[in-house]
């Protein structure tokens, strides 16, 4: 059977410029041996520093729904939200402030210091679980690089990781959309000339085998497995009939100069779009973007006109209206794939129904590094079985009256984590330092 | 721990001096210290004077001591326990505001315990190289290598995913180099396009170029090779020919047009060089020289080349003597008898014969592939295998084969299927009067160019077989480089074995070739630093070819080159004097500087700075990329220097020197260049010294340059787009220069106006007096601002200035917690000299250099280590030989665990 042709320009022209257009149709259209109703994705964006507090809030349900300044960009999707206010992921609280919170924001930690060291994320527990049926088992992205140095003793690779293979393995992440979109794609002939190296490859890794610790050996079946992985995604790049032609996504960006990084704003949007495309073309079911770390001092002029947009952990101390800028942007960036999710068709429900589209940040009120509570946003039904339309409140316990541990324990954000395994089909009665379900989930 | 932590010498335990006669009671009551003992001996103080603050779920400070029951735990959190001991012993805990304090014994005695438990865990384990886990190269070192395996200088890792930090703030911390199925589609991808970069030569390998080759590119291979030429004649003192022969050679055409061909008729094209003077050549030499030989002769008279030529003269419509190239004929021929042999045309593509007579025809029938097995068909029936082979050689894309409708083709084939009495039954063909070749073009191959035909069967065979096992040695030898193994006869015979199997199904030689680069970079044993660990648990010593890595990783951030190699097959990197030759040799390349910019660049700050500065571009259009990258040059340059002609490594608090352009000068105000002081004292290659020539050195005696305090690629990084940072600067110093530990911010910290032209018109200066009226921020900020302070002089970008973007005069006085004032950079440079600050230097400095080296976060087992190349540091002048010595030296940079061993 001739597969769906995919012309790689009509997709580029789409990429970052237009919602909906024929090229999604056809890139969805491309692997039809997949049933799309039975699959449900999960998407995180995670957003660095913190919010202001003070315009993070929602009151009430469904349409009537009152959502603050910061939110205001999700009220066309006031149905299919669920805003979560007060869930604190206790082990944020033991450790550098501005480190130790990123690191465990999808698997509840705790993050150990100076050895690099937490627990396996959500995501991941999904890829996992989900990782066969597609190309990649998940999409681990991000805008920008990797912190260098310390920072009060602890490794800054914690706090530009969210995605955890292992305890031990922070996933790098792939920060380049060119990269990025030529990974998704493939292309038949690069595809078999790889395959035919990695046959060797494999050998060279096995025969290294036998000579190691058994600690280096697990490492090394990590790699075994990874390009187990590859190799089966090469095969069928390798048998595809159509060949991408076209421009890479450099012609989507003219005017950028190629040597400097792409302007964040542009850059932002590509990724946004790539996921959706990436969701919508089943090659995942699993997908992570860091806007940025924590503690990034990344220029986010993008928002607006303003010095002190240079600097976003400095901006974060200052909080206010420039602050307040930078967090409804990235709402706004969140609105928009939301958007996409939800104006493509899935048989009787849309993509975005049937998602878990989560947006994060490791601190509430950023200045004050306050890790009690957290802003955190889903979107999506799960397939249908998570009720949507709510603004959901877990109130702290005041450390005083009797039932504050209680109170405490009910708002753990792994509790949240278990009650959505649950929801992706997988059964489990702790995740991290859950201590139940979520109530309502 | 919340409060301030006294400014405690970093050697935190007892060296002999420090160690009071108490103390040493204490050493000999305890002994040694076994996992389970119980911690008794302290139980008492602690009960009386810390849990009741440091216990429960509200300790302070998140400090609950109480989850200390035995010694092993302890010394598990031997940091934690350091800054207890600290504290302890300044009287900062318990906080004087508590009545009940200890009596000046009883805290000897707790921190001799505490000491004395950290002292004996520490050399119990001494020298234990630690876990490091299975790494992959850094990004830098990825590109390093390749660039180091290639000659060139390309960002191949540009795509990649960034690295992260770990261990002791370094990118190269082996459990943060991890890979992903994304990576590995990367290195892949990169091997790849590394290969395509090449251009395949028998006799030296593959000759990377700047830009992808093309297949049919041969002029670049022939002016590379003559290139590698010049550069040999140069090497040896051989006079090039006169007339400047050798540059009429420059590119194909001409070598083809030439008669100076190096064939067996005209070999002029060399040197004249005679056997006697070639015997006097190093083996080296010698070898060099054979190998270039054999480039130039496969590049100017393969068959290929010449037939090229010939065809070309066919089709151009220039005459044609018939007989002069009988094997091109004989392929015509059999083309020709192929095409009227209808039953032999089941792997036919279908060409039409046409008039027999046309050339032309001829070989576009030859270009169709069928030729192969009507040709082989008319000798003898091709084997299964060998059907299957050539009609794959013939239909290949890319393959000269069938681009290339000649003999030589043929030739090739011959010389791999056919054995001398098949050839011999080929001559017969094209030598019989009556045969259909004679027929149809009217001549015969006469008998008196048999002596003719032999000797080109011959050669071509020859040239064939030596063209073959050049490959092949050369393709064995880069893999072997590549994965850094040394050369061993079974490495050897295995990767021979690849590359047999890779020509035997089908590809040509340089394909092959080609293929083994790809498959030598595409591996884990090229982009994973593999070691060896002894079975069992002990740890041992690695081998000499992997202690080569590491030293070459350390210092250069790349594998070792052949030198290194050399030296260590030879078993020369387990003498220690021969060891010191090296690594000093190592330091005095230009390679040093990637240590520089991945050790202190890292470590100072300094990293990148040349692509990722950003001040803003509005409030100082003088900051353009040129003078950025001057800024980071400077911070290079004085870096190199100090490893290169090993000096002090406190240079960088006080020397009163830099390295600038002359933009850089004249961006400082500078206006004297200052005195050209590379041609005293310095060492290292012509080229280290070349490249240092393009920097000025400055002695700095008029200027508050000098030392890293002065470097504006530091002063802009710990800067804001629109303000100095004094905070910034001053914990800079206090934590990554002086290595002095800071408790962390409380959490709600107000922060500065980003503008220093504020509406309030207050200076940096009288902002921080503000903030630090709280105690809070006081306590610790004493001891930060004023450091910051004393730089406020150096504007944001770095630049000297006298007034502040208000136009208010800067006063960079300030006292600092211990009532020291400073009063401008000058003081601050000379506080900075002052014994506690220079030892704090000197001591942080080691712990970085060893945790870089080593890969991995230091332990308390790695205590004594930073002892003895703190105490070497000082006996022997503090240069970074003694350092980087120390640290090559030791039992921990030397071993790995074993196999077995608890992670």
């Amino acid at each position: 059977m001739r597969q769906p042709s995919f012309d790689r320009r009509t997709f580029l022209r789409g990429v970052g410029v237009a919602l909906a257009l024929p090229w999604l149709e056809t890139l969805a259209a491309a692997d039809p041996a997949k049933p799309a109703a039975a699959r449900k994705r999960f998407v995180c964006l995670y957003m660095g520093n913190g919010v202001n507090a003070g315009d993070w809030w929602a009151k009430g349900d469904g349409s009537a729904m009152e959502l603050s300044k910061t939110l205001m960009p999700l009220a066309p999707f006031k149905e299919s939200l669920n805003v979560l206010q007060g869930l604190y992921n206790p082990n944020a609280l033991k450790g550098e402030q501005h480190i130790c919170a990123a690191p465990i924001i999808m698997s509840g930690g705790p993050a150990n210091g100076g050895k690099i060291e937490t627990a396996v994320s959500f995501d991941q527990v999904l890829a996992a679980q989900t990782g066969d049926r597609n190309d990649f088992p998940s999409l681990v992205l991000g805008i920008e690089g990797a912190n260098l140095g310390m920072h009060g003793g602890w490794p800054l690779i914690y706090s530009g990781h969210i995605s955890w293979s292992t305890a031990t393995t922070p996933i790098p992440r792939e920060n380049n959309p060119r990269s990025l979109y030529d990974r998704l794609v493939g292309d038949p002939n690069a595809a078999r000339e790889s395959r035919s190296v990695l046959d060797l490859v494999r050998q060279d890794a096995k025969g290294l085998q036998p000579g190691l610790s058994s600690a280096d050996r697990q490492r090394l079946d990590q790699y075994l497995t990874q390009l187990r992985e590859i190799e089966v995604r090469l095969d069928k790049a390798a048998n595809a009939t159509a060949k991408p032609v076209g421009p890479t996504v450099a012609g989507l960006m003219p005017n950028a100069p190629t040597k400097d990084p792409i302007p964040t704003d542009l850059h932002t949007r590509l990724m946004i779009d790539l996921i959706a495309v990436a969701l919508q073309a089943g090659k995942t079911d699993v997908a992570t973007l860091m806007f940025q770390n924590d503690l990034s001092q990344m220029d986010c002029s993008f928002a607006g006109d303003n010095p002190s947009l240079r600097d976003h952990h400095g901006l974060s101390h200052v909080g206010g209206a420039q602050y307040q800028l930078v967090n409804q942007y990235y709402v706004s960036r969140y609105a928009d794939l939301l958007g996409k999710l939800s104006a493509v068709r899935e048989g009787e429900s849309s993509l975005l129904d049937n998602s878990v589209v989560m947006f994060c940040s490791s601190l509430m009120q950023g200045g004050a590094h306050e890790r009690q509570r957290l802003p955190i946003v889903l979107a999506g039904k799960a397939g249908g079985s998570l009720k949507t339309g709510r603004a959901l409140s877990f109130p702290a316990g005041d450390n005083k009256s009797p039932d504050s541990a209680e109170k405490n324990d009910a708002r753990r954000l792994c509790n949240l984590y278990q009650s959505l395994l649950g929801h992706y089909g997988i059964d489990s009665d702790r995740f991290g330092d859950s201590t139940g379900r979520l109530a309502g989930f | 721990m919340r409060s301030i932590l006294p400014a405690v010498p970093v050697g935190w335990w007892p060296s002999s001096a420090r160690v009071s006669r108490r103390l040493a009671a204490v050493l000999v009551l305890i002994g040694n210290i076994i996992p389970g003992d119980s911690i008794d001996q302290i139980t008492p103080f602690l009960q009386a004077n810390c849990i009741e603050c440091h216990s429960g779920t509200k300790s302070k400070g998140d400090l609950d001591l109480t989850r200390f029951k035995e010694t092993a735990a302890v010394v598990a959190d031997s940091k934690l326990w350091k800054e207890i001991s600290a504290a302890i012993a300044s009287k900062e805990m318990p906080p004087a505001k508590h009545a009940n304090q200890p009596t000046d014994t009883q805290r000897q005695e707790a921190v001799g315990w505490i000491n004395s438990t950290l002292k004996s865990a520490a050399l119990a384990k001494a020298g234990d190289p630690g876990d490091i886990p299975l790494r992959r190269l850094t990004n830098v070192e990825l590109n390093h290598s390749l660039n180091d395996l290639t000659g060139l200088d390309i960002d191949w890792s540009r795509d990649f995913p960034t690295d992260a930090s770990g261990g002791e703030g370094f990118t190269n911390a082996a459990e943060t180099l991890q890979v992903s199925a994304a990576l590995i589609e990367k290195y892949l991808a990169v091997a790849t396009r590394v290969a395509s970069h090449a251009e395949y030569l028998p006799g030296s390998g593959p000759l990377f170029m700047p830009a992808p080759t093309l297949d049919d590119d041969r002029d670049s291979r022939a002016s590379q090779a003559l290139r590698r030429l010049d550069a040999f004649c140069a090497s040896v003192s051989v006079k090039p020919l006169p007339g400047a022969a050798i540059h009429r050679l420059r590119t194909i055409k001409m070598v083809r047009d030439s008669d100076l061909l190096p064939s067996p008729r005209s070999k002029p094209v060399l040197p004249a060089v005679d056997e006697k003077t070639v015997a006097g050549w190093t083996p080296a030499q010698q070898t060099a020289w054979r190998a270039l030989w054999l480039d130039l002769e496969v590049l100017a008279e393969t068959p290929r080349a010449k037939k090229i030529d010939v065809l070309e003269r066919y089709l151009l419509g220039k005459s044609y003597r018939p007989g002069s190239d009988p094997l091109f004929e004989a392929s015509l021929e059999v083309s020709y008898a192929g095409n009227r042999n209808k039953k032999l045309r089941d792997t036919d593509t279908g060409g039409a014969a046409g008039d027999a007579n046309d050339y032309r025809t001829g070989i576009t029938n030859l270009t169709t592939g069928a030729f192969l097995p009507f040709w082989s068909a008319s000798i003898r029936p091709l084997t299964p295998a060998e059907r299957r082979d050539l009609v794959r050689l013939s239909e290949s894309d890319n393959h000269e084969y069938v681009k290339v409708p000649h003999a030589w083709a043929h030739a090739e084939v011959i010389n791999r299927y056919f054995d001398d009495s098949q050839i011999e039954a080929l001559w017969q063909l094209v030598s019989d009067p009556v045969s259909t070749f004679s027929k149809v073009y009217g001549c015969t191959v006469t008998p008196d160019q048999r002596p003719e035909w032999q000797r080109w069967t011959s050669e071509s065979a020859e040239l064939v077989r030596r063209t073959r096992d050049g490959h092949r040695q050369n393709a064995i030898r880069f893999v072997q480089r590549a994965w850094r193994v040394g050369t061993t006869a079974a490495d050897e015979a295995a990767l021979g074995k690849t590359f047999d199997e890779l020509v035997a199904q089908g590809r040509s030689v340089e394909s092959a070739h080609r293929a083994m680069v790809i498959r030598a970079l595409a591996s884990p044993r090229f982009y994973y630093r593999f070691e060896t660990p002894p079975s069992g648990v002990k740890a041992s010593p690695v081998s000499g070819i992997e202690l080569a890595s590491r030293i070459s990783f350390l210092l250069w951030s790349a594998l070792p080159d052949d030198e290194l190699l050399r030296a260590a097959q030879a078993g020369e990197l387990a003498d220690p004097s021969k060891l010191k030759l090296q690594t000093r040799r190592m330091m005095a390349d230009l390679r040093v500087r990637r240590f520089v910019q991945e050790f202190f660049g890292q470590w100072l700050g300094f990293y990148r700075f040349d692509r990722n500065a950003r001040p803003d571009r509005d409030r100082f259009p003088e900051f353009t990329p040129t003078i950025r990258q001057a800024m980071f040059d400077e911070a290079v340059v004085f870096c190199a220097d100090l490893v290169v002609n090993d000096r002090p490594i406190t240079d960088l608090l006080t020397a009163k020197r830099t390295y600038i352009t002359a933009d850089l000068a004249k961006f400082y105000g500078l206006v004297k260049p200052g005195d050209a002081g590379w041609a005293n004292g310095s060492r290292g290659d012509a080229s280290v010294k070349a490249w240092f020539a393009s920097y000025q050195r400055f002695a700095c005696d008029d200027s508050p340059r000098g030392g890293v305090i002065g470097w504006a690629s530091v002063l802009t990084k710990l800067s804001h787009p629109l303000r100095t940072s004094p905070i910034k600067r001053g914990n800079w110093l206090l934590v990554d220069v002086l290595g002095t530990p800071t408790p962390k911010p409380p959490n709600d910290v107000p922060m500065l106006p980003e503008d220093e032209k504020n509406k309030d018109g207050l200076t940096q200066r009288e902002l921080l007096a503000k903030h630090r009226e709280s105690p809070v921020c006081g306590s610790c900020h004493s001891r930060i601002d004023p450091l910051g302070i004393a730089m406020e002089q150096f504007d944001p970008i770095g630049r000297w200035r006298t007034t502040d973007g208000n136009g208010k005069a800067i006063n960079s006085s300030d006292v600092l917690h211990n009532g020291t004032k400073l009063s401008g950079i000058e003081d601050l440079r000379t506080y900075l000299s002052m014994p506690a600050q220079r030892d704090g230097f000197l001591a942080l400095a080691c712990r970085k250099l060893l945790g870089y080296a080593l890969g991995r976060r230091l332990v308390i087992s790695d205590e004594p280590l930073l002892e003895t190349m703190q105490s070497k540091a000082q006996e022997q002048g503090l240069t970074m030989s003694v350092l980087i010595d120390a640290v090559v030296a030791s039992t921990q940079f030397q071993s790995i665990r074993g196999r077995d061993a608890a992670h």
